[in-house]
Protein backbone atom coordinates (compact mmCIF):
# COMPACT_ATOMS: atom_id res chain seq x y z
CA UNK A 1 0.00 0.00 0.00
CA UNK A 2 1.46 3.07 -0.86
CA UNK A 3 1.38 6.42 1.20
CA UNK A 4 -1.44 8.69 -0.12
CA UNK A 5 0.50 12.08 1.16
CA UNK A 6 3.94 11.02 0.21
CA UNK A 7 5.01 14.91 0.65
CA UNK A 8 2.37 16.03 3.09
CA UNK A 9 1.68 20.05 3.17
CA UNK A 10 3.86 21.70 5.85
CA UNK A 11 1.09 23.22 8.04
CA UNK A 12 0.83 19.57 8.96
CA UNK A 13 3.95 20.01 10.99
CA UNK A 14 2.49 23.15 12.02
CA UNK A 15 2.00 23.48 16.70
CA UNK A 16 -0.86 25.29 17.36
CA UNK A 17 0.84 25.51 20.71
CA UNK A 18 3.02 28.49 19.37
CA UNK A 19 0.22 30.00 17.58
CA UNK A 20 0.50 32.96 19.96
CA UNK A 21 3.17 35.48 19.56
CA UNK A 22 4.36 34.97 22.68
CA UNK A 23 4.37 31.58 23.04
CA UNK A 24 6.11 31.46 20.31
CA UNK A 25 8.87 33.74 21.13
CA UNK A 26 9.58 32.25 24.18
CA UNK A 27 10.27 28.93 22.80
CA UNK A 28 12.63 31.09 20.08
CA UNK A 29 14.66 32.83 22.95
CA UNK A 30 14.83 29.39 24.49
CA UNK A 31 17.92 27.76 22.77
CA UNK A 32 19.45 24.59 23.60
CA UNK A 33 20.52 24.00 27.29
CA UNK A 34 19.76 27.94 27.42
CA UNK A 35 17.62 28.84 31.11
CA UNK A 36 16.20 32.53 31.59
CA UNK A 37 14.48 34.62 34.46
CA UNK A 38 11.38 35.79 34.15
CA UNK A 39 11.97 39.75 34.29
CA UNK A 40 14.90 38.84 31.17
CA UNK A 41 12.28 36.77 29.09
CA UNK A 42 9.97 39.74 29.89
CA UNK A 43 12.76 42.28 28.52
CA UNK A 44 13.32 40.24 25.54
CA UNK A 45 9.51 39.58 24.55
CA UNK A 46 8.29 42.52 25.52
CA UNK A 47 5.26 41.91 27.24
CA UNK A 48 3.23 42.27 30.80
CA UNK A 49 3.86 39.71 33.45
CA UNK A 50 0.07 38.41 33.37
CA UNK A 51 0.87 37.22 29.37
CA UNK A 52 4.05 35.54 30.30
CA UNK A 53 2.91 33.65 33.12
CA UNK A 54 0.06 32.36 31.12
CA UNK A 55 2.21 31.52 28.29
CA UNK A 56 5.07 29.81 30.34
CA UNK A 57 1.95 27.91 32.06
CA UNK A 58 0.99 26.49 28.74
CA UNK A 59 3.69 25.35 27.50
CA UNK A 60 4.63 24.14 31.12
CA UNK A 61 1.57 21.84 30.81
CA UNK A 62 2.23 21.04 27.19
CA UNK A 63 5.50 20.20 27.95
CA UNK A 64 7.56 22.11 26.39
CA UNK A 65 9.37 24.37 29.28
CA UNK A 66 10.06 23.33 32.45
CA UNK A 67 9.89 26.90 35.50
CA UNK A 68 11.29 26.40 38.28
CA UNK A 69 11.41 28.80 41.70
CA UNK A 70 14.60 29.79 43.13
CA UNK A 71 15.29 32.03 46.20
CA UNK A 72 18.00 34.91 45.18
CA UNK A 73 18.55 36.39 48.38
CA UNK A 74 15.00 37.76 50.09
CA UNK A 75 13.36 37.17 46.44
CA UNK A 76 12.14 34.24 44.51
CA UNK A 77 12.63 34.46 41.00
CA UNK A 78 11.45 32.20 38.37
CA UNK A 79 13.87 30.82 36.11
CA UNK A 80 12.30 28.92 32.77
CA UNK A 81 14.04 26.21 30.40
CA UNK A 82 12.79 24.51 27.13
CA UNK A 83 12.77 21.00 26.89
CA UNK A 84 13.36 18.25 24.53
CA UNK A 85 10.41 17.75 23.27
CA UNK A 86 9.98 21.64 23.25
CA UNK A 87 12.67 22.29 21.39
CA UNK A 88 12.15 19.53 19.04
CA UNK A 89 8.58 20.86 18.78
CA UNK A 90 9.55 24.36 17.79
CA UNK A 91 11.92 23.35 15.23
CA UNK A 92 9.41 21.10 13.42
CA UNK A 93 7.19 24.51 13.53
CA UNK A 94 10.38 26.67 12.58
CA UNK A 95 10.65 24.05 9.68
CA UNK A 96 7.28 24.23 8.53
CA UNK A 97 7.17 28.22 8.40
CA UNK A 98 10.12 27.98 6.11
CA UNK A 99 8.61 25.43 3.76
CA UNK A 100 5.59 27.64 3.66
CA UNK A 101 7.22 30.31 2.70
CA UNK A 102 9.23 28.35 0.23
CA UNK A 103 6.30 27.22 -1.05
CA UNK A 104 4.49 30.51 -1.75
CA UNK A 105 7.72 31.39 -3.40
CA UNK A 106 7.40 28.37 -5.98
CA UNK A 107 3.81 28.68 -6.82
CA UNK A 108 4.55 32.46 -7.44
CA UNK A 109 6.58 31.32 -10.50
CA UNK B 1 -4.57 16.15 7.80
CA UNK B 2 -3.95 18.91 10.22
CA UNK B 3 -1.78 20.46 12.21
CA UNK B 4 -0.90 19.53 15.30
CA UNK B 5 -3.90 21.28 17.95
CA UNK B 6 -3.95 22.55 21.17
CA UNK B 7 -5.69 19.59 22.98
CA UNK B 8 -9.02 19.92 22.95
CA UNK B 9 -9.16 22.99 20.37
CA UNK B 10 -9.84 23.09 16.58
CA UNK B 11 -6.61 23.34 14.64
CA UNK B 12 -6.06 26.74 13.97
CA UNK B 13 -5.90 28.26 10.35
CA UNK B 14 -2.48 27.79 9.49
CA UNK B 15 -0.78 30.95 8.87
CA UNK B 16 -0.46 32.30 4.95
CA UNK B 17 3.43 32.90 3.75
CA UNK B 18 3.25 36.06 4.68
CA UNK B 19 2.63 36.02 8.23
CA UNK B 20 4.75 32.55 8.63
CA UNK B 21 7.81 35.12 7.41
CA UNK B 22 6.87 37.51 10.01
CA UNK B 23 6.69 34.70 12.29
CA UNK B 24 10.55 33.45 10.67
CA UNK B 25 12.01 37.42 11.15
CA UNK B 26 10.63 37.52 15.04
CA UNK B 27 12.31 34.44 15.88
CA UNK B 28 15.34 36.05 14.68
CA UNK B 29 14.38 39.32 16.26
CA UNK B 30 13.93 37.35 19.49
CA UNK B 31 17.52 35.57 19.43
CA UNK B 32 19.10 39.36 18.55
CA UNK B 33 17.12 40.69 21.77
CA UNK B 34 17.97 37.93 24.02
CA UNK B 35 21.57 38.21 22.97
CA UNK B 36 21.74 41.95 24.13
CA UNK B 37 19.52 41.76 27.19
CA UNK B 38 22.33 38.79 28.71
CA UNK B 39 26.24 39.15 28.49
CA UNK B 40 27.31 35.61 27.55
CA UNK B 41 31.07 37.40 27.59
CA UNK B 42 30.36 37.78 31.39
CA UNK B 43 29.28 34.38 32.10
CA UNK B 44 32.33 32.78 29.52
CA UNK B 45 34.81 35.27 31.77
CA UNK B 46 33.17 33.72 34.88
CA UNK B 47 33.79 30.25 33.52
CA UNK B 48 37.22 30.98 33.03
CA UNK B 49 37.84 32.68 36.45
CA UNK B 50 36.23 29.64 38.37
CA UNK B 51 38.74 27.18 36.47
CA UNK B 52 41.51 29.81 38.21
CA UNK B 53 40.16 29.57 41.22
CA UNK B 54 39.75 25.86 41.08
CA UNK B 55 42.92 25.50 39.60
CA UNK B 56 44.78 27.29 42.52
CA UNK B 57 42.42 25.80 45.50
CA UNK B 58 43.42 21.83 44.01
CA UNK B 59 47.01 23.12 44.02
CA UNK B 60 46.84 24.77 47.84
CA UNK B 61 45.20 21.79 48.57
CA UNK B 62 47.55 19.32 47.35
CA UNK B 63 50.41 21.48 49.37
CA UNK B 64 49.06 21.73 52.76
CA UNK B 65 47.97 18.18 52.55
CA UNK B 66 51.28 16.92 51.45
CA UNK B 67 53.03 19.37 54.36
CA UNK B 68 50.36 17.58 57.03
CA UNK B 69 49.42 21.10 58.11
CA UNK B 70 46.39 20.95 60.77
CA UNK B 71 43.37 21.56 59.81
CA UNK B 72 44.58 24.32 56.88
CA UNK B 73 42.43 22.05 54.27
CA UNK B 74 39.58 23.30 55.90
CA UNK B 75 40.71 27.17 55.77
CA UNK B 76 41.04 26.33 52.36
CA UNK B 77 37.18 24.76 51.94
CA UNK B 78 35.69 27.64 53.75
CA UNK B 79 37.30 30.17 51.53
CA UNK B 80 36.53 28.21 48.41
CA UNK B 81 32.53 27.46 49.28
CA UNK B 82 32.65 31.21 50.03
CA UNK B 83 33.73 32.26 46.54
CA UNK B 84 31.65 29.54 44.88
CA UNK B 85 28.75 30.57 46.38
CA UNK B 86 29.55 34.47 45.40
CA UNK B 87 30.21 33.46 41.99
CA UNK B 88 26.62 31.72 41.88
CA UNK B 89 25.11 35.20 42.43
CA UNK B 90 27.38 36.67 40.06
CA UNK B 91 26.66 33.88 37.34
CA UNK B 92 22.44 34.61 38.31
CA UNK B 93 22.43 38.21 37.64
CA UNK B 94 22.85 38.16 34.07
CA UNK B 95 19.37 36.69 34.09
CA UNK B 96 20.36 33.60 32.00
CA UNK B 97 22.11 30.28 32.94
CA UNK B 98 23.60 27.47 30.80
CA UNK B 99 21.86 23.73 31.79
CA UNK B 100 23.15 20.80 31.14
CA UNK B 101 21.32 19.19 27.73
CA UNK B 102 21.61 15.89 26.17
CA UNK B 103 23.29 17.90 23.39
CA UNK B 104 26.22 18.50 25.63
CA UNK B 105 27.04 15.06 27.00
CA UNK B 106 30.16 14.75 24.76
CA UNK B 107 31.22 17.87 26.68
CA UNK B 108 30.17 16.15 30.27
CA UNK B 109 31.79 12.66 29.80
CA UNK B 110 34.95 14.54 28.41
CA UNK B 111 34.79 16.74 31.56
CA UNK B 112 34.15 14.41 34.35
CA UNK B 113 36.65 12.00 32.32
CA UNK B 114 39.48 14.99 32.66
CA UNK B 115 38.13 16.02 36.93
CA UNK B 116 38.55 12.00 37.39
CA UNK B 117 42.09 11.99 35.96
CA UNK B 118 42.86 15.13 37.98
CA UNK B 119 41.63 13.70 41.19
CA UNK B 120 43.44 10.26 41.05
CA UNK B 121 46.74 12.15 40.42
CA UNK B 122 45.23 14.47 43.24
CA UNK B 123 45.44 11.58 45.70
CA UNK B 124 48.79 10.28 44.37
CA UNK B 125 50.66 13.90 44.55
CA UNK B 126 49.36 13.90 48.21
CA UNK B 127 49.74 11.03 49.99
CA UNK B 128 53.31 9.27 47.92
CA UNK B 129 56.03 11.18 49.08
CA UNK B 130 58.09 9.64 47.03
CA UNK B 131 57.11 11.28 43.83
CA UNK B 132 58.08 15.15 43.01
CA UNK B 133 56.39 18.05 44.32
CA UNK B 134 55.80 19.02 40.67
CA UNK B 135 53.17 16.55 40.43
CA UNK B 136 50.83 18.57 42.50
CA UNK B 137 50.67 21.07 39.85
CA UNK B 138 49.38 18.43 37.02
CA UNK B 139 45.75 18.22 38.92
CA UNK B 140 45.29 22.08 38.78
CA UNK B 141 46.84 22.01 35.11
CA UNK B 142 44.17 19.48 34.03
CA UNK B 143 41.36 21.43 35.65
CA UNK B 144 42.41 24.34 34.12
CA UNK B 145 42.52 22.78 30.88
CA UNK B 146 39.36 21.52 31.33
CA UNK B 147 37.24 23.95 32.73
CA UNK B 148 38.85 26.83 31.35
CA UNK B 149 38.77 25.64 28.19
CA UNK B 150 34.76 25.40 28.21
CA UNK B 151 35.33 29.29 29.26
CA UNK B 152 37.06 29.92 26.14
CA UNK B 153 35.07 27.53 23.91
CA UNK B 154 31.61 30.03 25.20
CA UNK B 155 33.72 32.94 24.65
CA UNK B 156 34.13 32.54 21.28
CA UNK B 157 30.56 31.41 21.06
CA UNK B 158 29.99 34.82 22.21
CA UNK B 159 32.13 36.43 19.98
CA UNK B 160 29.69 38.25 17.85
CA UNK B 161 27.12 39.17 20.53
CA UNK B 162 26.56 42.75 20.38
CA UNK B 163 28.13 44.71 23.01
CA UNK B 164 26.47 44.75 26.78
CA UNK B 165 25.27 47.47 28.13
CA UNK B 166 27.10 48.66 31.41
CA UNK B 167 25.83 48.15 34.29
CA UNK B 168 23.52 50.61 36.14
CA UNK B 169 25.29 50.89 39.57
CA UNK B 170 24.33 52.08 42.81
CA UNK B 171 25.27 51.85 46.49
CA UNK B 172 25.29 48.66 48.07
CA UNK B 173 22.43 48.40 50.22
CA UNK B 174 23.13 47.98 54.21
CA UNK B 175 22.43 44.86 54.08
CA UNK B 176 24.96 43.92 51.34
CA UNK B 177 27.02 46.39 52.53
CA UNK B 178 27.08 44.55 55.99
CA UNK B 179 27.65 41.15 54.35
CA UNK B 180 31.12 42.15 52.53
CA UNK B 181 32.45 43.58 55.67
CA UNK B 182 31.33 40.62 56.89
CA UNK B 183 33.11 38.28 54.43
CA UNK B 184 36.48 40.15 55.39
CA UNK B 185 35.87 39.79 59.14
CA UNK B 186 35.94 36.05 58.08
CA UNK B 187 38.95 36.12 56.10
CA UNK B 188 40.61 38.51 57.94
CA UNK B 189 40.28 35.96 61.20
CA UNK B 190 41.28 33.21 59.29
CA UNK B 191 44.16 35.28 58.07
CA UNK B 192 44.95 36.61 61.90
CA UNK B 193 44.76 32.96 63.36
CA UNK B 194 47.23 32.00 60.64
CA UNK B 195 49.95 32.99 63.10
CA UNK B 196 48.61 31.87 66.09
CA UNK B 197 50.05 29.04 68.20
CA UNK B 198 49.00 25.45 67.38
CA UNK B 199 47.42 24.41 70.17
CA UNK B 200 44.78 27.58 69.74
CA UNK B 201 44.51 27.19 65.93
CA UNK B 202 43.40 24.00 66.14
CA UNK B 203 40.46 24.39 68.88
CA UNK B 204 39.41 28.03 67.05
CA UNK B 205 39.59 27.30 63.50
CA UNK B 206 37.47 24.70 63.79
CA UNK B 207 35.14 26.59 65.90
CA UNK B 208 35.29 29.28 63.44
CA UNK B 209 34.70 27.22 60.43
CA UNK B 210 31.49 25.41 61.54
CA UNK B 211 29.82 28.71 63.10
CA UNK B 212 30.74 31.13 60.01
CA UNK B 213 29.47 28.31 57.42
CA UNK B 214 26.08 27.78 59.78
CA UNK B 215 25.95 31.32 59.57
CA UNK B 216 25.83 31.40 56.28
CA UNK B 217 23.68 28.61 55.47
CA UNK B 218 21.47 30.39 57.91
CA UNK B 219 22.01 33.57 55.98
CA UNK B 220 21.55 32.50 51.96
CA UNK B 221 18.13 32.96 51.41
CA UNK B 222 18.29 36.68 52.87
CA UNK B 223 20.10 39.91 51.65
CA UNK B 224 23.17 39.08 53.77
CA UNK B 225 23.19 35.43 51.67
CA UNK B 226 26.96 35.23 49.47
CA UNK B 227 24.86 34.85 46.20
CA UNK B 228 22.87 37.63 47.02
CA UNK B 229 26.41 39.92 47.63
CA UNK B 230 27.99 39.00 44.24
CA UNK B 231 25.08 39.51 42.76
CA UNK B 232 25.74 43.29 42.90
CA UNK B 233 29.36 42.87 43.28
CA UNK B 234 31.29 44.39 40.34
CA UNK B 235 35.29 44.26 39.56
CA UNK B 236 36.25 46.45 42.40
CA UNK B 237 34.55 43.89 45.07
CA UNK B 238 35.77 40.92 43.46
CA UNK B 239 39.36 42.25 43.17
CA UNK B 240 39.26 43.11 47.14
CA UNK B 241 38.34 39.63 47.85
CA UNK B 242 40.79 38.31 45.31
CA UNK B 243 43.24 40.10 47.10
CA UNK B 244 42.10 39.17 50.77
CA UNK B 245 41.95 35.18 49.71
CA UNK B 246 45.44 35.67 48.34
CA UNK B 247 47.00 37.17 51.60
CA UNK B 248 44.82 34.12 53.00
CA UNK B 249 46.75 31.43 51.25
CA UNK B 250 49.98 33.42 51.56
CA UNK B 251 49.98 33.17 55.44
CA UNK B 252 48.62 29.31 54.99
CA UNK B 253 51.04 28.05 52.43
CA UNK B 254 53.98 29.93 54.68
CA UNK B 255 52.18 27.82 57.81
CA UNK B 256 52.53 24.58 55.74
CA UNK B 257 55.67 25.37 54.80
CA UNK B 258 56.78 25.30 58.40
CA UNK B 259 58.41 28.72 58.35
CA UNK B 260 54.99 30.45 60.24
CA UNK B 261 54.32 34.07 60.18
CA UNK B 262 54.63 35.91 63.71
CA UNK B 263 51.11 36.65 65.57
CA UNK B 264 51.86 40.69 65.03
CA UNK B 265 52.32 39.90 60.96
CA UNK B 266 48.97 37.67 61.05
CA UNK B 267 47.24 40.34 62.74
CA UNK B 268 48.11 43.41 61.08
CA UNK B 269 47.78 41.35 57.84
CA UNK B 270 43.89 40.52 59.12
CA UNK B 271 43.05 43.82 60.07
CA UNK B 272 44.40 44.68 56.87
CA UNK B 273 42.08 42.36 55.05
CA UNK B 274 38.69 43.77 57.15
CA UNK B 275 39.65 47.33 56.09
CA UNK B 276 39.99 46.43 52.55
CA UNK B 277 36.48 45.00 52.29
CA UNK B 278 34.48 46.98 54.64
CA UNK B 279 36.28 50.24 52.52
CA UNK B 280 35.54 48.35 49.20
CA UNK B 281 32.00 48.08 50.56
CA UNK B 282 31.23 51.64 50.23
CA UNK B 283 31.92 51.40 46.25
CA UNK B 284 29.10 51.54 44.28
CA UNK B 285 28.26 47.86 43.15
CA UNK B 286 25.59 46.80 40.46
CA UNK B 287 21.86 47.63 40.65
CA UNK B 288 19.77 44.75 41.79
CA UNK B 289 17.67 43.34 39.37
CA UNK B 290 13.73 43.41 39.89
Amino acid sequence: MTDPHPHPHPRTRLDDHFASPIRFSLLASLGDGIELDFPTLREILQCGDSPLSKAISHLEAAGYVIARKERFGSRQRTWVRSTRAGLDAFAGHLQALREIVSLSGTQEL
Amino acid sequence: MEQNPVPGHEALVPPDADIARRYLDEAQAVTERRDRAVDRRALAWLQIANAVVIAVYLGAFAWVLRNAAPLVPQVILFTFLMWSQLATGIAQRNGMQMRMSRARWPIVVAGAAVIIVALVLFGFAVWDDRLPQIVMAIPSGLVLVALGGYGVAQLIRAAGDPPPRPPVQAPLSRPTRWGTALVGVAIGVLVLLGGAPEGVVTSILMLLVVLLLLAWILAARTELGLPAIGAVWRWPHVLAFAVAAAVLLTFIGIRAGGVGADLPVTALAGAGVVALLVAVSFVRGRDPRD
